[in-house]
């Protein structure tokens, strides 16, 4: 169990994690989201003593990291790729990490062979591809078979057969009884793995939940409508059911190619199909939709993403969201639609 | 098997969609049951790609509890996912108990401690591991004798020429004994840049790979890290220059094997074990210093440019300030407390003869017993320094 209690570290005066806690608990993939610069990786290696926090404290199974008898017994922990000496043979990087331990040689072996860098273990690691030292640092945190793991991005470079691996192997120690943090800015990945999700922006933790509850509070009762007249669809549905919004949004590259996006909202699907049918109204696309997990992370840390880039030739996007939410139409006046910057509402 | 997809897109085949029902009832059940059927499915699903024999003895996590009632009509729907765990529906908005965490079984690990044995083989398996290593030991074993056999040649040059008129004698002179063995140490001192970059390297490679990360997860506590590779670079310096004054010491004694040489005097019986030992120990302290300006700086080149800036550069300086301006000829005192200098006082401990100068000087110069107490100072400042400079930075 990873518990951290009000860690909070400034570098150069800016704070890059303000008092956050919250643990990650037993049996229970705990997922870390942020977006890039957000403190993640400082609180990772805040936990494992690599950053000496300027308050607060971090526990891992109830003692700090320093204080453990066997610190590659307790903690796995993947931080870096490249973490390996380049000059060294991948052999020569793990069996040195399990010496300090007390791991015997045969783990060495063991771990080579679950994480498939056999062929390659006498190369130097100079030479390696990203995937392969992925793969490399994920051994020696897997090699003194860890109560809690620690992964810090551990998908970045691997190849989907990979990132499945990595996500079955999150799960398989996590149903084993230990607890895992992982960390990542993806929450499409995180969801398929995690059960406990923790998304922190600007060094304060945004929102813990639950997985589950996360995506209940963010499915939406959505119907997504390509229809070729937008404005006849819209008085149709208006008509039957008042209390419904019908609002423009952006088309998707899944959408056919021809026709306007609606979404509706506030009424059930067949009441809505069987009023468009009746109405002979012609649709060429009708879709219950959930909401979009990546909007809503999206959403959530909008506001505290660090670094925020533009395509060239446009203006930065000064607070889009807060316009879009005020606007009650819906937006067929106005078209908030922007093309250039790709995103609606 | 066909994996059935997870995640938020894993619908069962629509069973209740045919038929019109009010809204609230169908849209809660049928998200309890999206949600139910995908637990179920990221529960049980076991992971097949493992292959030593460890993770199959472990068993798989304990089926949840039978479900209170059933009232959907399909449950034989649930296609690929779960042939052991039951359908686990109800009309209580509760989602199924996830099986009690487990504490983890003994792994096939067994219980190491962190130790610090360990931890000095570790180094050792990282240091024989490099090919940097092989290079300077190596390096250091050519250049010992080979410097060695320079400066015998030269004191038995010495020796054919009459001091006073520059001509060849006809019978060379007896070569003096101390000098022979202050040529089998006579290279020490330059030798004493390629250990230095060996001690530099053994710190400054684990920063600047990044692969102190992975050093201090698997053992947080830096000093004993430090301790470590102290001892490591230690061993590993002293034993190889020893085995180079050892080929030096053969080297001279083979080239004067048909000259004239000296016996030893009374007072010089120290000289040999001063050589060979004391050769090999400030080669030691040589790179422990060096190491410890390798902590501090953390950078190869920024550290092999101090090592070398203490070794040379700074003397050079500081020597020449006190040629030049008379009243400064305090700041010789602090020159030759520097440890280049410190190394030649050592060894050759103070024979006047025709390698060594015999100029007096207004300063205070150590004796060679004094040289090797500067030498000892100046390692400890700089591992001490080191020491509390690893320990205390962060790792970002």
């Amino acid at each position: 169990m990873l518990e951290i209690e009000e860690l909070s570290k400034a570098f150069r005066g800016k704070k890059a994690v303000d008092r956050i806690s919250f643990t990650a608990r037993n049996g229970r993939v705990t997922g870390f989201l942020g977006p890039n610069g957000a403190g993640k990786s400082t609180t990772m290696k805040a936990i494992l003593g690599l950053i000496r926090p300027d308050s607060g404290r971090a526990l891992i199974d109830g003692r700090p990291y320093d204080r453990l008898s066997s610190p590659m017994r307790a903690v796995g922990a993947v931080l870096d790729a490249r973490s390996a000496h380049k000059g060294m043979s991948a052999y020569a990087h793990l069996r040195a990490l399990a010496l300090t331990n007390g791991i015997p040689k045969s783990r060495v072996d063991e771990v080579i062979a679950i994480t498939g860098i056999d062929s390659v273990k006498k190369r130097n690691a100079g030479s390696y591809s990203l995937g392969m030292s992925q793969r490399l640092s994920i051994a020696a945190a897997l090699l003194g078979d860890p109560y809690n793991l620690i992964l810090d991005e551990p998908i970045n470079g691997l190849d989907p057969e990979g990132v499945k691996w990595v996500r079955e192997l999150c799960r398989y120690y996590a149903a084993q009884g230990r607890a895992v943090l992982l960390s990542s800015h993806l929450m499409s990945e995180v969801a398929l793995t995690a059960d406990d999700l923790v998304i922190i922006g600007q060094g304060r933790i945004l929102q813990q939940v639950s997985v589950a509850d996360f995506v209940r509070q963010h499915s939406g009762n959505g119907i997504r409508i390509v229809s070729p007249d937008p404005e006849r669809v819209r008085n149709v549905l208006l008509d039957a059911v008042p209390g419904m919004r019908v609002e423009m949004t952006e088309r998707k590259e899944s959408d056919p190619p021809r026709g306007y996006a609606l979404h509706v909202t506030g009424a059930p699907l067949e009441t809505v199909a069987q009023t468009l049918a009746h109405s002979q109204t012609v649709v060429y696309q009708f879709v219950q939709e959930r909401g979009s997990l990546e909007d809503a992370y999206m959403e959530l840390t909008h506001a505290s993403a660090e670094y925020r880039s533009t395509l060239p030739g446009t203006r930065p996007a000064a607070a889009q969201s807060q316009t879009a939410k005020q606007s009650s139409d819906g937006g067929f006046v106005n078209g908030q639609f922007d093309e250039q910057q790709g995103r609606g509402r | 098997m066909a994996a059935p997809r997870r995640g938020r897109h894993a619908r069962p085949a629509t069973d209740a969609a045919d038929e019109w029902r009010p809204m609230k009832e169908t849209q809660a059940q049928a998200e309890q049951e999206e949600r139910a059927r995908e637990e179920q499915a990221r529960q049980s699903f076991q992971p097949q790609s493992f292959q030593p024999q460890s993770f199959q003895s472990v068993a798989p996590p304990p089926e949840p509890p039978s479900p209170v009632q059933n009232p959907s009509p399909a449950p034989a729907s649930d296609t690929s996912a779960a042939p052991r765990t039951p359908a686990v529906l109800n009309t209580q908005n509760t989602r199924p108990r996830r099986p009690r965490a487990r504490r983890p079984k003994p792994s096939s690990v067994p219980n190491g401690r962190l130790n610090l044995w360990g931890c000095i083989r570790s180094e050792f398996v990282k240091l024989f591991a490099l090919a940097s290593t092989y290079w300077l030991m190596g390096i250091t074993l050519v250049l010992l004798p080979a410097g060695a056999a320079m400066s015998a040649w030269t004191v038995h040059w010495t020796a054919t020429i009459d001091p006073q008129t520059g001509k060849t004698l006809n019978t060379p002179n007896p070569v003096d004994v101390a000098d022979l063995w202050i040529s089998v140490g006579g290279f020490v001192s330059t030798v004493a840049i390629v250990t230095g970059i060996f001690g530099v390297l053994a710190i400054t490679a684990e920063y600047s790979t990044k692969s102190i990360q992975a050093t201090l997860t698997a053992n947080p506590k830096r000093l004993t890290m430090v301790m470590a590779k102290i001892i490591t670079v230690s061993m590993i310096v002293f034993i190889v220059s020893f085995v180079g004054m050892l080929i030096s010491w053969a080297v001279v004694a083979i080239m004067s094997n048909d000259w004239s040489v000296t016996q030893l005097s009374g007072r010089e019986w120290r000289l040999p074990w001063v050589t060979l030992f004391g050769g090999a120990a400030s080669l030691t302290l040589m790179a422990l210093l060096a190491f410890g300006v390798g902590a501090i700086c953390r950078s190869t080149p920024g550290a092999v440019f101090a090592y070398i800036a203490i070794l040379t550069i700074l003397p050079n300086i500081l020597s020449i300030v006190s040629i030049v301006a008379k009243e400064f000829g305090w700041v010789g005192t602090i020159a030759s407390v520097m440890p280049g200098g410190s190394i030649d006082r050592f060894l050759q401990m103070n024979v006047s003869s025709a390698l060594t100068s015999s100029v007096s000087y207004d300063y205070f110069v150590p004796n060679w017993w004094q040289s090797l107490l500067v030498l000892v100072g100046w390692t400890a400042l700089s591992v001490v320094l080191g020491s509390l400079v690893v320990e205390r930075v962060d790792v970002k």
